[in-house]
């Protein structure tokens, strides 16, 4: 297991110099400079010259990224935002907290509403039970977060006052993201669940454990429940990758710093610091997140386990 | 034991009214601005949203009222200038304190313009300043390299600072909280992409404001900010104007549209064939139909425009070359073309997501009547500026914010300022050179009637390549509460300090 692991950890290191340099290339092609963004319309090219050269985005690209990696790895230094003159590093751990907690708290709501109705739903197949929930699944898997949460904003916010509709000064200013997010992936998680388990109760085990007289809870709890629940955390697992660079609408419309709405502002400056420390930390996030998934999957199926257990022996 | 009851009570009573009720002052007037806080440093922001909060913790030597265009003093309490029009000398008012306390000097105001002069964000504000210096603690003398009848607009964008604040701060002023301003309102707290607090500065030497507490967030997304308004989140607000209707015909808000200090136009690139033509230009200047625009951009309630600037700017002329829609007129152009019986003319760039992307459907549908067919190219607004800017367009939907001067808008055609100008008018078509000697002449000269003949032969002479086509001023939808007096809202920045809460 600890092999497994640290094989992992060492495969971040070519990610992150890949990741890094598809983003400076990238960057580097679309069209215009960070001077004259950040100027705008009217400047005078002797000012963009002059920004640029105080950036250092003069440089040609190569010196640029060796440089930036240089920082990067040996003094933890991500650069400064050409915007805010302020440390990446600063800027993102202000963020990354943010997006952790709204994309957790989306993932877990999307588990207690959507996997419960899933496992109701093939159970009582071709039955209301099944039918309601599949219907209401299909309708929320299909409504972007971004129309919920306006929704949400004019029930809770406006008409019942409940919830504030920017900002995070309390506890209260996740709700909203959280629901709106959860939601449509709740519906996701209530169908993957759902088909997950269909295949899993038409397993040979399970028809055993019934003729063996193991009560219908025990059947589907017990026997059924694990196995159905390994694409479910796969699922769950990318969807929290995302979530953490990928809430950029649900950000923008409840005014939360997030990690995605700084990676696209950096995008729409050429904030070439913003961005690719950004995306380097989302990547290493991802990273870390996807190992985890991995590593769940030992505790909820006892053969991977023993897979792991055999190659430490 | 009576008497000292009574004592009490009378002691008790004096309190009650000697104080006012909690909250009743000090409630805190809740803002928005559309992006977030990019910098507290104004020497280093051409962004707007910052510039509108900077005003209100920072001031200038003198400052340019957008609604009435006259100057007021502020850090000088007066100016003189020399008889060749290159020295201009401030005094400096006595008994201004920074934010921290400290006295400000004529040190302050030379270091905070030589600053200026070194930031590639204002220095084009400054750029005739050829030496600041002071003469004793409270008079500097600004010396010009030629002279800049704009000059006092210009410096309005640049705002005093204590050197001492700025150079303990270092490398790190502007990202965090400073107290190097002398504006009414102070920063008590700073978080630049969630909020931002502000107090009103006791020693401010107008007077302290009658709104102790401010409360910025930035909200980007119009609905949004709209929801957080009526909510009770937000106290004044610039709205969506397709919400007007219904905030306007709500008692519970007062609401006002302002016509912002902003020009939407229209710019043909007449380096690229058919747009060479022009009887093709002027084709299309008067198949323009700016109500239509109007309308479906700002609901009819924008200001239809005849030139490159509100007339509110200084120098701005109010007559000459006008093209307004005759549809007629405009076929029988195309008539006269080498192309009469209408052609394709390219394709109309416009940033995506905004208004101008109205404007480019309007503007299609206008060509098509009299058949000239273009497409439209919806970019990202960093894409499109960069095209533009290299003249890699054929038909262009943008606009423009001048700052109280007609000279403002020598940076979109004037030839030697490079990169600045979207249509480029170097070269063989046009007789660039008596352009740029206009503008050269509009700011020689501190007569106003002069400088405002000059500008009109100007406006004629652009209007006349018709290349640069003036569509609408774009309005402001100002909405507030009640309890909230708003004595003027200004075109662009709003000036809290005239605010305060209404008596019940």
């Amino acid at each position: 297991m600890h092999r497994f692991i640290f094989k992992r950890l060492l495969m971040m290191i070519p990610i992150v110099i890949g990741v890094s340099f598809l983003i400076f290339v990238i960057i580097d092609m679309i069209p215009g400079d960070p001077g004259s963004n950040l100027l705008g319309a009217g400047a005078r090219q002797e000012d963009i010259d002059m920004l640029n050269e105080e950036l250092g985005y003069n440089r040609p690209l190569l010196q640029r990224y060796g440089k930036y990696m240089y920082d990067a790895l040996f003094r933890f230094d991500l650069g400064k935002s050409y915007a805010t003159k302020k440390p990446v590093v600063t800027e993102i751990s202000n963020r990354l907290p943010i997006s952790l907690t709204v994309a957790f708290n989306a993932i877990l709501f999307s588990l207690v509403f959507g996997v419960p109705l899933g496992v109701l739903s093939a159970v009582k197949q071709n039955t209301l039970f099944d039918r309601i929930p599949t219907g209401l699944a299909l309708l929320l898997a299909a409504q972007p977060a971004f129309l919920i949460g306006l929704l949400l904003m004019l029930i809770f916010s406006l008409r019942l006052g409940w919830f504030p509709a920017n900002g995070i000064a309390s506890w209260k200013s996740y709700v909203m993201p959280m629901i709106a997010l959860g939601l449509p992936y709740g519906g996701r998680q209530l169908r993957f669940t759902r088909s997950s388990m269909l295949e899993t109760i038409r397993q040979d085990y399970v028809r055993t454990a019934k003729a063996k007289g193991a009560t219908a809870r025990l059947v589907i709890w017990k026997h059924a429940m694990k196995n159905a629940l390994l694409p479910v955390i796969t699922v769950a697992g990318n969807s929290f990758g995302i979530l953490i660079g990928g809430a950029i609408a649900t950000e923008t419309l409840f005014g939360l710093p997030g990690l995605g709405s700084f990676i696209v502002a950096g995008i729409k400056q050429k904030d070439v610091p913003v961005v690719t420390g950004g995306i380097i930390v989302f990547a290493v996030v991802f990273s870390f997140v996807i190992l985890a998934v991995d590593l769940s999957y030992a505790f909820v199926d006892p053969r991977i386990r023993a897979k792991y257990s055999g190659r430490r022996g | 034991m009576k008497k000292v009851r009574m004592a009490l009570l009378v002691t008790l009573v004096l309190m009650v009214f000697a104080f006012p009720a909690p909250g009743a002052e000090e409630r805190t007037l809740n803002l928005s601005t559309l992006a977030p806080l990019t910098t507290i440093d104004p020497h280093a922001t051409s962004n707007i949203q910052d510039i509108i909060f900077h005003r209100q913790i920072f001031e200038p030597l003198f400052f340019q009222n957008e609604a009435t265009g006259k100057y007021e003093p502020r850090v000088a309490e007066s100016y003189s200038i020399s008889d060749d029009n290159l020295t201009y000398t401030f005094n400096i008012r006595k008994g201004i304190k920074f934010h921290n306390g400290e006295a400000l000097k004529a040190d302050d105001v030379v270091f905070s313009l030589n600053r200026a002069l070194k930031s590639s964000k204002v220095r084009s504000y400054l750029a005739s300043v050829a030496e600041v210096k002071a003469l004793d603690d409270y008079t500097v003398t600004i010396r010009l390299g030629q002279p800049n009848a704009a000059f006092l607009n210009s410096q309005n964008m640049i705002m005093i600072l204590s050197r001492k604040e700025v150079e303990e701060q270092g490398d790190e002023f502007g990202t965090k909280l400073t107290l190097a301003g002398t504006g009414p309102f102070y920063l008590t707290s700073l978080q630049h992409d969630v909020e931002w607090t502000c107090a009103a500065f006791a020693d401010y030497y107008r007077g302290a404001a009658a709104i102790k507490k401010l409360h910025y967030v930035p909200i980007t997304e119009a609905s949004a900010g709209l929801i957080a308004f009526e909510s009770g989140e937000l106290d004044w607000y610039i709205a969506p104007i397709a919400n007007w209707d219904a905030l306007t015909n709500n008692p519970k808000y007062r609401t006002e549209l302002v016509t912002a200090n902003h020009i939407s136009y229209v710019a043909v690139n007449y380096e690229h064939p058919p747009l060479n033509d022009d009887n093709i230009r002027l084709a299309i200047a008067y198949a323009i139909d700016k109500d239509a625009m109007n309308i479906a951009c700002y609901d009819g309630n924008a200001v239809n425009a005849d030139f490159m600037a509100p007339p509110e700017n200084t120098g701005a002329p109010t007559k000459g070359v006008v093209y307004n829609y005759d549809p007629e007129k405009a076929r029988e152009y195309v008539k006269k073309s080498a192309f009469p019986n209408g052609t394709k003319i390219g394709i109309i760039n416009c940033s995506a997501g905004g208004y101008f992307e109205k404007m480019a459907q309007v503007l299609q549908s206008n060509l098509a009547d009299i058949g000239l067919i273009c497409d439209i190219n919806r970019l990202d607004s960093a894409t499109n500026l960069e095209m533009a800017r290299n003249q890699k367009y054929d038909l262009l939907c943008t606009g423009l914010s001048p700052y109280g001067d007609y000279e403002s808008l020598r940076m979109y055609s004037y030839t030697k300022m490079k990169g600045a100008y979207m249509v480029k008018y170097e070269g063989e078509k046009f007789d660039y050179k008596t352009m740029d000697d206009l503008w050269d002449a509009g700011i020689a000269t501190t007569d106003l009637g002069e400088r405002e003949t000059i500008y009109s032969r100007l406006s004629d002479w652009i209007a006349g390549t018709a290349t640069l086509l003036p569509i609408f001023h774009k309005v402001q939808p100002y909405a507030w509460t009640p309890n909230l007096v708003v004595p003027v809202n200004y075109p662009n920045y709003p000036q809290v300090y005239e605010w305060s809460w209404a008596k019940k």
